[in-house]
């Protein structure tokens, strides 16, 4: 068997060129699946991170029933303890307080209704992008009395940055109507709707005063390192969390919609690498069979020199096998290449919006280890497999019949 | 919450609004000394007490102008200090027997029709306050020029022989909206006339009337305030003080939910 | 012609070598149309289930609705709009709709509302509306209403309840009236689940004294690729009136950018596809040919000029690449139309925001057949040209070499 592996392995590479070539067309094709499955992956997570870094996080922790009618009550059970969970734990990578309630912003033309808002300015930039979709003015400033508004919502007011607006909330310690001036510091374009007609931030403390709830956070917003962190292990996280009268909930049980529109995008992929796989297989079907009828008169000869047909089949399985093995090696290399430049120069699709222009990056590929292993593997098993047609064709026939062909 | 929400309960809001503004009469005759004009700390203290009581009932009728249509109700209203109010609406026939009761931060509506008592939700009861050509800070804080803002006399180009004429800054930091207020007031009676509101960049935003003096209760007080929003094409309220009595003593029978209910036809 | 007759019979001689190739051009193209077909399938059919769920393809409202919806900004008769829409063919059905928002109430909770008035005929053909009851029954008369779902727990409630509401209506008046729930609804939208309060149009109107007025006009078409088509015809047609007309790209802006984010990452597979159908073809073309030196090393020996040795082998692949282009155009049109009509049933449906995701759709478009078309010709012709260059300028001698 030995023996007829080496030869397997030099024959193929007595017409070089030949080889290479072809080694060449099944190493792009192998590559270009690595290429698609990698792109793929870096799409995913670009959508991902778009809706999750425009203000939702991957991840948020709300004291159980706080999300039914926002209750300005309801703050977030044992917070200290939650935050030291949060900061040993090695999958998180940041995380941030907030505190949310219904409330009215007025200007003098008019009163809107909106959910306010009060964050840790400095915490927050590194979770959500909102200091990157301010259009005009600035960003919140701990101490000051600056609030964010929406464009929408800025229209509706009739006020620019610097206007003064003043927002009530109910102060939950008192049961009145807790109001103070605020001057708008920035007005930022989210692109969704709910942001930027009806939400306005604030810093966290002046929200904290003035509901009256010290302390209190009602929603902690969570970011991990990885991306798919939360959708892989989302009911793990949600399990560690969700203890004390606090409900922790990842991005796909928040935004179920997105989860959805991910799984179709996995199934499509997976159609497009089948027919890519198809086309790859029928190519190297095309490319064996056709190299194999090419030295049928070579065959003949082997055979009648005493070469047994089994040890000619394997010949040419192990042929195939070598040539998989080359082409694997070469397009392994490519599609590293290709995975790699890709994953530093992204590709920008423009005019690609999804939850906010500011926030279209470039689509990066992502390496994953599957690339590596089982796209070629696969493609190494389809050929040999593929290979047994033909090399019972060539044990079954008959000598005489081989010779007998030349061009 | 859109804008429909809002204007869902236009009525409403107005309702509040003027009562906890209106009725508010003790009488503020200042006397001028012999000086030209009189110390304005004193005219400031007559304008807000034109907005304070400690009780009242009063009957009124309110126009409500809009670019879509036009109505006038007439209500009959009870209010203690500035927590507690109580409003039945009288006329049209349609909306006849409807109700609200406001205690501090809440309120309830009650409707004939469907024989319902409805409470606002808060995040509600706060848009409450939208929409309407008064405003929330009107009714639900009460502001006082004399503590929230700080005054002057000014001498506009077509000011009049016999007017007083106050501009009105509101001190740093309070949750007013407004850049500043001109006030013009009757010399002798110190009964404001016109109210002028504008914003931070100087423009003018709405104007409140207020005209034909009567005596209620026996106190003399504009019966008919009139605002006029001057940002929003066609819009107008106006309201008709009818009868009136003050610092009276209310039962506590008349700010229950109970009495909501209870409608005599 | 000498050459065409002579690449005829080229390509017949030698059967297994223009199987080979005629074989890859042919699986090439089809594999590639399938894959466009399936591709703006499901892209068209994901959009047309989700416009048609409650939007609408198009949508007709009063001058600035969208941008600023208020309850007086509303489309005069119609009715009357309705019946000049149905004259056009090409639309399937239309839904007038009101809206307005209220304070809603069963016992002593209340919450803030959302108040949709339907046709409950021309709703149903329009949106299946029926198909998002999930408990209770459709309208059959008047005094009824269906509320989402969530809203029913927010007030604690439930079918056979009596729900007040309090609203204003149109001449400034109160609205308040009382109706009984027939049912819930589970609309796909978490939001309108909250807030959702579908009342019958007539009721709707009486409630805000809106009497022959509507707030919008959902039209559905027979295909939605018409939609472009469409919205022209129609914005002509309402020329003269302030009404807009407005396509689901317009009125559903996030769902749209969200779908061309999926529609560009299909182009990116795509273009891989292309890619690897042209290298697979142009493999086997190459080998061919390459292998076929020494008969051009015999042709020149004998005589025939270098230019129409050349002319010989173009004229062959594409020939070749004819037939394929033909033979897959019949199959790809097959299989696409297939997938059009009956479609891949999917093991579990796939819900996504309400809307059940049975079938994924093909379709059949120029495009399928375009793109592979000149993906098979381009490439085949390219790499052939090489090496007949080559082997029509060699001496026959060296390409003629056995060993």
């Amino acid at each position: 068997m030995r023996f007829y592996l080496k030869m397997a392995w030099r024959n193929i590479f007595r017409n070089r060129k030949r080889t290479f070539l072809t080694g060449l067309i099944i190493g792009i094709g192998l590559a270009s699946i690595m290429f698609t499955d990698a792109i793929v992956v870096g799409m995913k997570e670009n959508m991902i991170r778009s809706v999750t870094s425009s203000f939702l996080g991957d991840a948020q922790i709300h004291r159980e029933g706080f999300q039914e009618a926002f209750d300005s009550e309801k703050t977030v059970e044992n917070y200290s303890e939650l935050q030291k969970m949060l900061e040993s734990d090695s999958n998180v990578e940041r995380f941030t307080e907030r505190v949310a309630c219904f409330g009215t912003i007025s200007s003098p033309s008019d009163i809107n209704s909106i959910m306010l808002y009060g964050i840790d300015p400095e915490k927050e930039p590194e979770i959500s992008k909102m200091d990157e979709a301010i259009i005009d003015g600035g960003y919140l400033n701990k101490e000051n009395n600056g609030v964010l508004i929406g464009t929408k919502l800025a229209e509706r007011l009739e006020v620019t940055t610097g206007d003064r607006i003043v927002l009530s909330v109910s102060n939950v310690q008192t049961g009145d109507l807790a109001q103070n001036m605020f001057r708008v510091a920035g007005i930022y374009n989210m692109q969704i709707d709910e942001m930027d007609t009806s939400s306005a931030f604030i810093p966290i403390a002046q929200a904290r005063k003035m509901l009256g709830v010290k302390e209190g956070v009602h929603e902690v917003a969570v970011k991990f390192y990885d991306v798919q962190y939360a959708s892989r292990h989302g009911a793990e996280f949600s399990a560690h969390y969700s203890i004390a009268g606090n409900k922790a909930e990842t991005w796909p049980q928040l935004v179920p919609q997105m989860k959805k529109m991910l799984d179709m995008t996995d199934f499509s992929v997976g159609i497009v690498l089948i027919i890519v796989f198809a086309v790859i297989i029928f190519g190297i079907i095309n490319t064996l069979f056709m190299s194999l009828y090419e030295r049928i008169f070579e065959f003949g000869v082997l055979r009648a020199v005493g070469t047994r047909a089994a040890s000619l089949k394997s010949l040419i399985v192990f042929e195939a096998a070598s040539l998989a093995v080359y082409s694997i090696v070469l397009g392994v290399l490519l599609g590293t290449l290709i995975i790699y430049i890709g994953s530093i120069h992204g590709m920008n699709i423009s005019g690609v919006e999804f939850a906010g222009a500011t926030f279209t990056e470039e689509i990066k590929t992502v390496f994953r280890l599957r690339q590596f292993i089982l796209h070629p593997l696969l493609i190494f098993i389809f050929t040999v497999a593929v290979s047994f047609y033909p090399a019972r064709y060539a044990g079954r026939m008959s000598i005489t019949h081989a010779l007998q062909k030349t061009l | 919450m859109g804008k429909n929400t809002r204007s869902a309960l236009d009525l409403v809001k107005c309702l509040f609004i003027v009562i906890a503004i209106s009725v508010c009469v003790t009488p503020a005759i200042a006397q001028s000394n012999g000086d030209n004009r009189p110390e304005i700390e004193k005219v400031v203290a007559a304008i807000d007490k034109l907005y304070r009581h400690d009780s009242s009932h009063t009957v009124m009728e309110m126009e409500i102008h809009t670019p879509h249509w036009s109505r006038t109700l007439k209500l009959e209203a009870w209010s203690e200090g500035m927590d507690k109010t109580f409003i039945r609406i009288l006329q049209p026939q349609k909306e006849r027997g409807m109700g609200t009761l406001r205690i501090e931060n809440e309120m309830w509506n009650y409707l004939p029709k469907t024989n319902k008592v409805m409470k606002i939700p808060p995040s509600m009861m706060m848009s409450s306050w939208m929409g309407s050509d008064f405003k929330n800070n009107d009714l639900v804080k009460e502001f006082t020029f004399t503590e929230d803002y700080n005054f002057e006399y000014v001498e506009p180009a077509d000011a009049k022989a016999n007017r007083l004429y106050l501009k009105c800054i509101p001190k740093p930091g309070k949750p007013i909206v407004w850049g500043h207020v001109l006030i013009a007031v009757k010399k002798e009676s110190f009964i404001p006339e016109w109210e002028k509101y504008y914003d931070e960049h100087g423009e003018l935003m709405r104007v409140m009337y207020f005209s034909e003096v009567e005596s209620f209760d026996g106190k003399r007080l504009p019966s008919k305030m009139e605002l006029v929003p001057q940002t929003k094409e066609g819009h107008k309220t106006i309201l008709h003080y009818i009868e009136a009595e003050f610092d009276l003593p209310i039962t506590k029978r008349i700010f229950t939910l109970r009495n909501l209910r209870t409608f005599r036809r | 012609m000498l050459i065409l007759k002579l690449a005829l019979r080229n390509l017949l001689r030698q059967k297994r070598r223009t199987v080979y190739t005629g074989l890859s051009m042919f699986v090439g193209f089809v594999l590639a149309g399938f894959f466009i077909g399936w591709a703006d399938g499901t892209y068209n059919h994901m959009i047309d289930k989700f416009t048609r769920n409650r939007l609408g393809h198009i949508q007709i409202h009063q001058e600035g609705y969208l941008d600023k919806p208020s309850l007086y900004k509303t489309i005069g008769d119609p009715e009357k709009i309705g019946s000049r829409l149905q004259s056009n063919e090409k639309i399937e059905s239309w839904a007038p709709r009101i809206y307005s928002a209220g304070l809603v109430s069963i016992t002593e909770k209340s919450a803030g509302a959302q108040i949709i008035g339907i046709d409950p005929e021309r709703e149903e053909q329009t949106t299946s509306f029926s198909n998002k009851i999930v408990e209770g029954k459709y309208f059959s008369g008047t005094g009824e209403v269906l509320i989402g779902k969530e809203l029913a727990k927010i007030l604690k409630g439930g079918v056979g309840d009596e729900i007040a509401i309090f609203s204003q209506a149109a001449d400034g008046s109160i609205a308040e009236n009382l109706y009984t729930i027939i049912g819930l609804v589970d609309t796909g939208d978490p939001r309108l689940n909250r807030s959702g309060f579908y009342l019958s149009l007539t009721d709707a109107r009486e409630l805000l004294v809106l009497y022959n007025q509507a707030h919008e006009i959902a039209v559905t078409l027979d295909d939605l690729r018409q939609v472009d088509t469409v919205t022209e015809e129609l914005r002509g047609f309402f020329a003269d009136t302030t009404l807009d007309v407005a396509p689901w790209q317009e009125f559903a802006e996030e769902f749209y950018r969200a779908m061309q984010a999926d529609k560009n990452g299909m182009y990116i597979s795509l273009v891989v596809v292309i890619l690897v159908v042209a290298i697979t073809i142009l493999n086997t073309i190459l080998m061919s040919v390459m292998e076929r030196q020494k008969e051009y090393g015999v042709l020149k020996a004998i005589g025939t000029r270098p230019r129409n040795i050349v002319w010989m082998v173009i004229t062959e692949t594409s020939v070749l690449a004819l037939i394929s282009i033909i033979f897959g155009s019949i199959v790809t049109f097959f299989l696409n139309l297939y997938m059009a009509e009956h479609g891949l049933h999917l093991g579990t449906p796939i819900n996504w925001g309400g809307i059940q995701l049975e079938y994924m759709k093909g379709e059949v478009n120029f495009r399928s057949f375009f793109l592979p078309a000149v993906t098979v010709l381009f490439t085949s012709l390219a790499v052939c040209l090489f090496p007949a260059v080559k082997a029509a300028r060699t001496e026959p001698a060296v390409t003629m070499r056995v060993f």
